[in-house]
């Protein structure tokens, strides 16, 4: 199972919210919204967890010129990732029921996330 | 009396210029603003270019209308993050051709089960040492956790000595204690 180097506070926080209704399938913009993770920032995140086989996107089938905006990537947890989740918010809970501001990221975590 | 009536209309004249140029600006924006979106997009690996077009052209669109310059800043922090993004993934797309496990990890889960636990077995005076010089420092977990980079419950079993840390995990924390390795490892040696 492929794994995730660095569990970031940010990263919690996106789990979070993706396992808290499995059925839901987000796109970039929502997520941001919910998570309060800026949403360029959400996108590596994502990319990070999408390498991991955590999290599945597709594209949303619609026709963007009838629509009339551009398509949106839908992101759900997978089974696995689902899993994962779980255990690690369960391993967390203390430390996020504790410190519920320190969720949101509030420094840059010097050069490696630069 | 004429200077008045020049400053009256000087005023109206900049008045009107300040609108036009400002509704020209407007105007402005949205193309400044997709043009960001290019920039950011081109710094990214080729095959995921058009896909982050996509999701990055609906946020700016999701935006209402009437926010222009939102738009814009927030075209500008994508190009400045899109770097970032491009590494990470970069990163992944490198994993998915290693092998699994690699030769080390392979050695490293060899032997028999108090081998193992020998070569895991965590340094109770590194603990130590590390939780003295957070308490000298007067910081608490969570703050030295955040400048880390590493989470407070991972810090707190390092602290307890339940966990072994590896090596990056001791020179970020070793960085964000302000204290260099040759000095801790001084220091461990010295208890």
């Amino acid at each position: 199972m492929a794994g995730i180097e660095r569990i970031t506070p940010q990263m919690l926080r996106l789990l979070e919210v993706l396992a808290s209704d499995p059925s839901i399938e987000w796109w970039g913009l929502a997520l941001a919204k919910a998570s309060g993770i800026q949403s360029p920032t959400i996108y590596r995140a994502l990319a990070r967890l999408e390498a991991a086989r955590w999290v599945t996107s597709t594209p949303e089938e619609i026709d963007p010129a009838h629509e009339g905006r551009p398509r949106r990537r839908l992101y759900r947890l997978t089974p696995a990732g689902g899993r994962e989740a779980t255990r690690l918010l369960s391993g967390y809970a203390q430390e996020i029921a504790a410190y519920p501001t320190r969720i949101v990221p509030q420094r840059r975590y010097g050069a490696a996330t630069a | 009396v004429i200077s008045a009536l020049v400053a009256v209309a000087t005023f109206i004249v900049m008045a009107a210029l300040g609108a036009v140029i400002g509704a020209e600006f407007l105007g402005w924006l949205p193309a400044l603003t997709r043009t960001l979106v290019s920039l950011s997009v081109r710094q990214l690996p080729a095959k995921s270019r058009e896909r982050y077009r996509e999701e990055f052209l609906y946020d700016i669109n999701s935006m209402a209308s009437d926010r222009k310059v939102t738009a814009l800043l927030w075209a500008l922090r994508t190009c400045i993050s899109a770097r970032g993004l491009a590494k990470s993934l970069n990163e992944s797309e490198n994993r998915r051709h290693e092998p699994k496990t690699t030769e080390r990890e392979r050695l490293d889960s060899s032997g028999s089960p108090t081998q193992l636990a020998m070569r895991h077995r965590p340094d109770i005076d590194l603990a130590a040492l590390l939780k003295r010089l957070r308490e000298e420092r007067d910081i608490t977990q969570e703050e030295l956790a955040l400048d880390a980079g590493i989470t407070v419950a991972a810090l707190s079993r390092i602290e307890r000595g339940l966990n072994s840390p590896g090596w990056v995990t001791v020179v970020r924390i070793s960085k964000a204690l302000g204290v260099s390795l040759v000095e801790l490892t001084t220091q461990l040696t010295d208890s």
